[in-house]
């Protein structure tokens, strides 16, 4: 391959990953035909383009340069036509997919470095937006891989020289490429290590929830704009069907006042039905279709009448029957608790601790306010990357209680400012002090943090003086910490008893039938707990179940059939986390540590790994002998080709042989010259080598005549690894 | 296929005398003077740029009587003419006809000592001679010998008065040579040698007459170059004109020049086609006379330059 050809194939190559680099911000949120019908064409261009040339076409110049040309516009043709057929691509995309397909046609169809170089410079601008601004944090591989290919492009351009230039006694054995290629990999590695966790985590766009009465099966897309805020108002004032602050009869499709109405002072107290409505100008856009759903104009001959029509029922009423309690726009497959127990006599539970603080510490958080528990209120601050925010919105919910995922360390309602709003019970659940329920709809931000599992593994357990108080800490006689302990008596129960809410069993009859309700599991887990040494309690509240997450509404509906029981484990620092003793509910997720990861496969593979080095080692260290036997194995099997091709494949094998020992033949001398220097002190070998090349000159440029295989295999065994390394030691001595 | 190898042999026979012939006057440099061989054989010419004393005009006396050829030699000095190398018309007053005086351009063997050190103008005098190998004297054009061989000399040290020759004039040269001082063995035998009594004789013989050399000057023409070959000297070619370091690379006719002695050297070693290591043989001595470079190491970029081009592999 000459050098401009190489040049030009490396051009290709990165301006290839510059376009895959657009993929993953296309793929997930186009039409799929038009996204994959584009890459089809922008693929086809190029095979064309590049194949064509190589078979025999009417001019195939021409068709290779129309080729490139179309490559180059695919993306705008692509953006109209989809346009056309109401299937629009955002412009940005549109724009980055012609920037990524013009820095391909550049590549593909210059001839000068300076074009190519434009290439590789819109195609490395290209790589890195679209690695900034992709969520996936797997795209920075894409940039490396770029990078790497980048570097060795640049260092085979500019810097061939240097290690030309360098004489042979410094001259190392890995080429300078390589080494650059590598090195840049690495620095950027730690540039990405250093850095990592120090810059801001970018926030995921979200969409949350429009307090509207209107029920939670239906959506109105409009409605969903005002995200939760409770601002209902510019919502409503849109569209009619959305529940807002307005008073007027017509628009108000709840006679339920919302949080909102409550406390606005705005507002002030909701108006009473009968009295006039008030009402509010709809945009010009809406009068008329609204006219049409409420009223009926008729033309008949010269009269014109219009009737309004009797107020249509509520079209998504059925929501009233199904019983959703709470809505969550969060993870699914979560426990969200209410009520907490600590004390059980042997058939009821009951709450014994004092954890009751009606003052939760106000907190100014990006002109938001929110109220922290004060005991979990720094940990919340200080890592922050570690807490989830999520929505929940409480339809109708009977108790002041707020269902929160555990671990929640702060509230925070949109206007809401006001201290006396949150409050922690004594079980340690959060609710709304001087209430008899929560206000229906509504909504609230639930900031949890979330728990790595190393912290779970120093799990202290404390003799807690229960029955059996010889199970002290760690439970010694199997040696296991109380967390392996607590999850082999978790699966136990997951795996060997049966969930079953209908037989009404005692703990003993759970015990004996291995079948029981929820409950039974939970109390027979905090119990077991306990005599582990870790202190336990009982949690009430409900389970997201997966299966309930309405993706075009963008939250999960928890009903009341959703009530669930489960278990709390006290850590050292006084924080709570979850177990799942139930089977048919998901386990709480505790992510390890990258370095837990490491630490436990390392314990179940450390002899694999010790193995693989040694093996790897020997395999090394004896490369000389068995790449030997490899080669040897392909001289044996060559026979089957044609002579010349296996006067290639002789001279192959020796310069391979030669290479791994360091003694690589250079590239502008020609392989007689080499050859012959090689040997230059062996007599016996020279008449050998020197026959061999008289041969093989004539067959080769002289073209007459055909090289034997007897020759050839004189040779390759001739100049075995061993010869060569003595060659080469005699020459340098 | 018989005529050709007896033509092969006699070849070879002739070749390997007036190898033995060089080698007993320029004692201790068999490779130089297989190169000057080569270009001989190649139709060209040779530079020779080196130290006052090192045998230049020997080699160059030696090669004429080889060829039992004319020899002729112009000591290059500032006040030397275009005429005084081409020749002159002279009127003749008893025929009243204008008489052409031959200059020394008409041997079959030009020594011309320090070329460097003559104008100019003179020095393009040759250009014609080397180039077409007739001068135009009044308009009218006169061949000359058909082997005719130019060996020129140029002094390196002696910068006073110097006129560095152009890179026309140095183009038409095939290979620039340095002899160099020989090793001690070669300088005991040349000690020794002088001490003897004089045994010209033994040296004043033809060896390959000059229809032979025009015989093997044609055959070198046809030596076979396998078109990887042809792309190799390409490749270098073009490696020459795009490196940073060198001011002017190889020309069209350089590279001729290049294809052709690498012939010559095919014919050298006893073969009918050119491989790569001919080319890569004669590399040195063909660039060094052509190539201007900024670097002043000449050998240095030269080396870089074959390292970085891939020869042609056995595939």
């Amino acid at each position: 391959m000459t050098m401009s050809q190489r040049k030009r194939t490396e051009s290709i190559v990165l301006a290839v990953i510059a376009v895959i680099s657009v993929t993953p911000l296309r793929y997930f949120v186009e039409s799929r035909a038009w996204f994959i019908a584009e890459f089809v064409t922008l693929l086809g261009m190029f095979v064309v383009a590049e194949v064509g040339k190589t078979f025999r076409v009417a001019r195939p110049k021409l068709l290779a340069n129309s080729a490139t040309g179309l490559l180059a516009i695919t993306p705008i043709v692509f953006a109209v036509l989809a346009r056309v057929f109401a299937s629009p691509i955002a412009f940005e995309m549109s724009a980055l997919s012609t920037f990524a397909a013009g820095s391909l046609a550049l590549a593909m169809g210059s001839g000068h470095d300076r074009t190519r170089a434009m290439s590789i410079v819109a195609g490395g601008f290209l790589i890195l937006f679209a690695t900034s601004i992709s969520d996936n944090s797997r795209t920075v591989l894409l940039a490396i891989l770029w990078m790497a290919i980048c570097v060795w492009h640049l260092v085979t351009n500019h810097w061939e020289k240097l290690e030309l230039c360098m004489p042979d006694t410094v001259r190392s054995s890995v080429g300078i490429r390589p080494f650059s290629a590598v090195a840049s990999i690495t620095l950027c590695i730690i540039g990405g290590l250093v850095v990592h966790d120090r810059v801001g985590e970018s926030n995921r766009f979200s969409f949350g929830i429009m307090p509207t009465s209107g029920g939670s099966k239906w959506s109105d897309s409009a409605a969903r704009t005002g995200i939760g805020t409770g601002d209902a108002a510019i919502a409503a004032k849109d569209h009619a069907e959305s529940f807002g602050a307005v008073e007027s009869d017509i628009f108000l499709e709840s006679t339920e006042s919302s949080l909102f109405d409550m406390f606005s002072d705005s507002i002030g107290e909701p108006k009473k039905t009968k009295t006039a409505a008030r009402a509010q100008a709809m945009g010009n856009e809406n009068v008329l279709p609204l006219h049409e759903r409420a009223a009926k104009s008729e033309q008949g001959g010269t009269s014109f009448s219009t009737d309004r029509m009797p107020p249509k029922q509520h079209t998504h009423f059925s929501d009233k029957v199904e019983d959703a309690v709470i809505q969550w726009d969060g993870p699914t497959g979560i426990r969200l608790a209410t009520d907490r127990f600590d004390n059980f006599d042997g058939v009821q539970w009951t709450n014994t601790a004092t954890h009751r603080n009606e003052k939760l510490s106000r907190c100014d958080l990006d002109q938001s306010v929110w109220f922290f528990d004060p005991t979990a209120e720094p940990r919340a601050l200080k890592q922050s990357e570690n807490v989830s925010v999520n929505l929940l919105k409480v339809l109708r919910l009977a108790s002041p209680r707020l269902p929160v995922p555990m671990m929640t360390s702060g509230l925070h309602i949109k206007d809401i400012d006001r201290q006396d709003f949150f409050g922690i019970e004594d079980d340690g659940s959060f609710f709304m002090p001087g209430r008899d329920l929560v206000p229906p709809l509504t909504i609230v931000n639930v900031a949890s943090l979330s728990v790595m599992e190393d912290e779970l593994i120093g799990l202290n357990a404390q003799n807690l003086g229960s029955p059996r108080p010889a199970s002290g800490r760690g439970a010694g006689a199997e040696g296991c910490s109380a967390y392996e302990q607590l999850q082999s008596m978790v699966s136990h129960l997951r795996t060997e008893f049966t969930f079953d809410r209908n037989t009404e069993n005692s703990v003993e009859g759970f015990l004996q039938t291995r079948r029981g309700g929820d409950h039974l599991f939970a109390t027979v887990a905090a119990l077991k707990a306990r005599e582990i040494g870790l202190e336990s309690r009982l949690v009430t509240g409900f389970y997201v179940r997966p299966e309930s997450f309405d993706i075009t509404a963008g939250h999960a509906n928890v009903s009341s059939g959703d009530v669930h029981v489960w278990v709390e484990i006290k850590l050292a620092d006084g924080r709570w986390f979850e177990i799942e003793p139930s089977p048919g509910y998901r386990e709480p997720v505790y992510t390890p540590s990258l370095w837990l990861v490491t630490k436990r496969f390392a314990a179940a593979h450390w002899i694999h790994g010790l193995l693989a080095i040694v093996a790897s080692g020997l395999l090394y260290s004896t490369r000389l002998i068995w790449i030997e036997w490899l080669l040897t194995g392909v001289w044996l099997v060559s026979g089957i080709l044609r002579p010349k091709r296996q006067l290639g494949l002789a001279m192959r094998i020796v310069e391979t042989r030669a290479r791994l020992i360091g003694s690589a033949r250079p590239t502008g001398k020609p392989q007689r010259d080499w050859l012959e220097s090689l040997v230059a002190r062996d007599v016996h070998l020279q008449d050998h080598v020197k026959q061999f090349c008289d041969v093989a000159d004539q067959t080769i440029f002289g073209e007459s005549g055909s090289i034997e295989r007897r020759r050839l295999s004189t040779v390759v065994r001739a100049l075995k690894t061993k010869q060569l390394k003595l060659a080469t030691h005699k020459a340098t001595a | 296929m018989s005529v050709v190898m007896e033509n092969k042999t006699e070849t070879q026979a002739a070749l390997q005398t007036m190898r033995d012939q060089l080698g007993r006057v320029l004692l201790g440099k068999s490779a130089q003077i297989e190169l000057v061989i080569a270009c001989l054989l190649a139709h060209g010419h040779l530079l020779l740029d080196d130290l006052p004393g090192t045998g230049k005009t020997t080699l160059a006396k030696a090669v004429a009587e080889c060829l039992g050829g004319r020899l002729a030699r112009i000591q290059c000095t500032p006040d030397l003419l275009p005429t005084d190398v081409t020749g002159f018309n002279l009127f003749n007053q008893k025929t009243r006809e204008f008489e052409f005086h031959p200059g020394p351009v008409f041997a079959d063997v030009l020594l011309a000592d320090e070329l460097n050190r003559t104008t100019p103008r003179t020095q393009s005098a040759l250009l014609e001679a080397m180039a077409e190998r007739q001068v135009t004297i009044d308009a009218v054009p006169h061949a000359l010998s058909e082997t005719f061989f130019v060996i020129a000399t140029q002094n390196p040290i002696d910068s006073h008065g110097a006129y560095p020759l152009p890179e026309a004039q140095l183009d038409r040269f095939t290979i620039k040579l340095e002899i160099g001082y020989p090793d001690r063995a070669a300088q005991l035998d040349i000690l020794e040698n002088a001490t003897r009594a004089t045994t010209h004789s033994e040296l004043n013989h033809t060896v390959l007459s000059l229809i032979e050399l025009k015989r093997i000057q044609r055959q070198v023409q046809t030596v076979t170059v396998h078109p990887r070959v042809r792309e190799y000297l390409v490749d270098l070619v073009e490696a020459t004109r795009g490196d940073s370091s060198i001011q002017l690379g190889v020309s069209p006719r350089g590279m001729l020049h290049w294809q052709r002695i690498a012939q010559a050297w095919a014919v050298l070693q006893g073969r009918h086609f050119v491989t790569p290591s001919d080319v890569v043989h004669v590399a040195r001595p063909v660039l060094s006379v052509r190539l201007l470079t900024t670097a002043p190491n000449v050998g240095g970029v030269i080396d870089r330059i074959m390292a970085s081009v891939p020869a042609p592999e056995y595939k």
